[in-house]
């Protein structure tokens, strides 16, 4: 099925990777670095933007309902050096899999969405791209 | 004809006479001006940024060993903050950054430890900084002026430099209070005086050996020594801050900003807020 979303996996290998915490626009204690999950879904918006680049991704979830996530990435400027991002990177419709570390559970989503701090990104071409760090 | 010749001759003989008498006093001025001259210019030009580690960067801390000796009042304020206790020595609660909650400048020195390069640009009685972090420029008057009196304070400072050997030692005062000292969320106050020695280790190397002198917020001067590498392919980019900030604003006030634009704009659809800093503990 083209537009098959698959549920978000959850997998913890409690203290297995390194954390490098670069950013932390909403607090590095927002992030469960001992988590990882995936989320794979339709890119829904991307903002090029400082001081972190906003991409929000429909995902559907266990119970089939679709869920907008918002994922933020490295400041523009170390995205582009890093990996060769540009504003026209993710366009709405395209296919992602980001793969990184969940929000810890006692902290409040933001604007009714959930977030995942990425590391890796699956991206529309199928390449694997790794986000954190942006290696520069 | 023969009295103009004579004069050639003679004129020509005066002149040689002169620059005969002269130039033995003269040569040995010049060939000493010469590699003096050499000496005082060493080229820090091009565009400089520290080298990643494993983990990511440098640490964004001006104290990455030991917490620098505060005064009370600071050693509270990074307690608040947490000082250096986040990941790779930044603050714990970059919440309270003023640079991502409040689109303050970093400001100086903060610039000088953070992972944004800069380029170096050197002209005749002036050095110039260009930091890709909120596009802000140093100024550092090399032409023997001093700091002038009752500056007011300012998120750059007041810069003045001279050259010792290959070092550039530069002097910095008037820096406003309201920024952090690093990204560490270490503060200052604007008594803060800074001394930087500048250096070209080799080729790719830079390295600035800072010294902060701040008696209202630390208790004694202290240092720190950072480096950055020569990044011969890279040109500086634009870099504002809050974009996030200044897309929303500009869409809630889209109507009264762009009442005749043409085609439809790329504002975001959704808007991700900070959290409430007034009430963070």
């Amino acid at each position: 099925m083209k537009h098959k979303i698959f549920a978000i996996v959850l997998m913890v290998f409690a203290g297995c990777f390194i954390s490098t915490g670069v950013f932390a626009h909403h607090g590095a204690s927002r992030w469960d670095t001992d988590a990882w999950g995936t989320i794979s879904g339709t890119v829904k918006h991307f903002d090029w933007q400082n001081p972190h680049p906003l991409l929000l991704v429909d995902v559907k979830n266990d119970k089939g309902d679709v869920e907008t996530w918002a994922v933020e990435f490295h400041p523009p400027n170390v995205m582009s050096r890093g990996v060769g991002w540009n504003h026209s990177t993710f366009k709405p419709g395209d296919q992602v899999t980001i793969y990184g570390h969940p929000e810890k559970k006692s902290v409040p989503i933001v604007n009714g969405m959930k977030s995942l701090r990425p590391v890796k990104v699956t991206m529309p071409g199928g390449q694997v791209v790794t986000v954190d760090p942006p290696g520069y | 004809m023969k009295k103009l010749a004579l004069g050639t001759v003679l004129g020509t003989a005066v002149v040689l006479a002169l620059s005969l008498g002269t130039l033995p006093r003269l040569a040995p001025e010049l060939r000493a001006a010469r590699p003096q001259a050499a000496a005082a210019t060493p080229d820090l030009t091009g565009i400089w940024s520290p080298p990643r580690t494993p983990k990511g960067f440098l640490p964004y801390n001006f104290s990455p060993e030991a917490p620098p000796p505060m005064q009370p009042w600071a050693a509270k304020r990074c307690e608040l903050v947490g000082c250096g206790t986040g990941p790779l020595g930044r603050a714990n609660d970059d919440n309270m950054d003023p640079y991502l909650t409040s689109c303050a400048p970093y400001g100086l020195p903060r610039l000088m430890n953070h992972v944004g390069p800069f380029e170096i640009l050197q002209s005749k009685g002036r050095v110039l900084v260009l930091f890709e972090t909120g596009n802000s420029v140093e100024q550092i008057w090399t032409d023997g002026r001093g700091h002038p009196e009752d500056l007011d304070p300012s998120w750059m400072g007041h810069s003045i430099g001279h050259w010792e050997g290959a070092t550039l030692v530069v002097d910095i005062v008037g820096l406003t209070d309201k920024s952090w000292l690093d990204t560490a969320g270490h503060p200052h106050s604007d008594a803060l005086h800074v001394v930087e020695r500048i250096h070209r280790v080799d080729h790719d190397t830079l390295e600035n050996t800072l010294t902060f002198e701040d008696p209202k917020t630390y208790t004694r001067t202290w240092s720190s020594t950072i480096v950055y590498k020569l990044r011969p392919d890279w040109s500086l980019k634009e870099d504002i801050a809050c974009e996030d900030k200044i897309l929303i604003d500009l869409k809630a006030k889209k109507e009264k900003v762009y009442p005749y634009q043409p085609y439809p704009m790329n504002f975001p659809t959704e808007t991700i807020p900070l959290p409430d800093v007034a009430n963070a503990k």
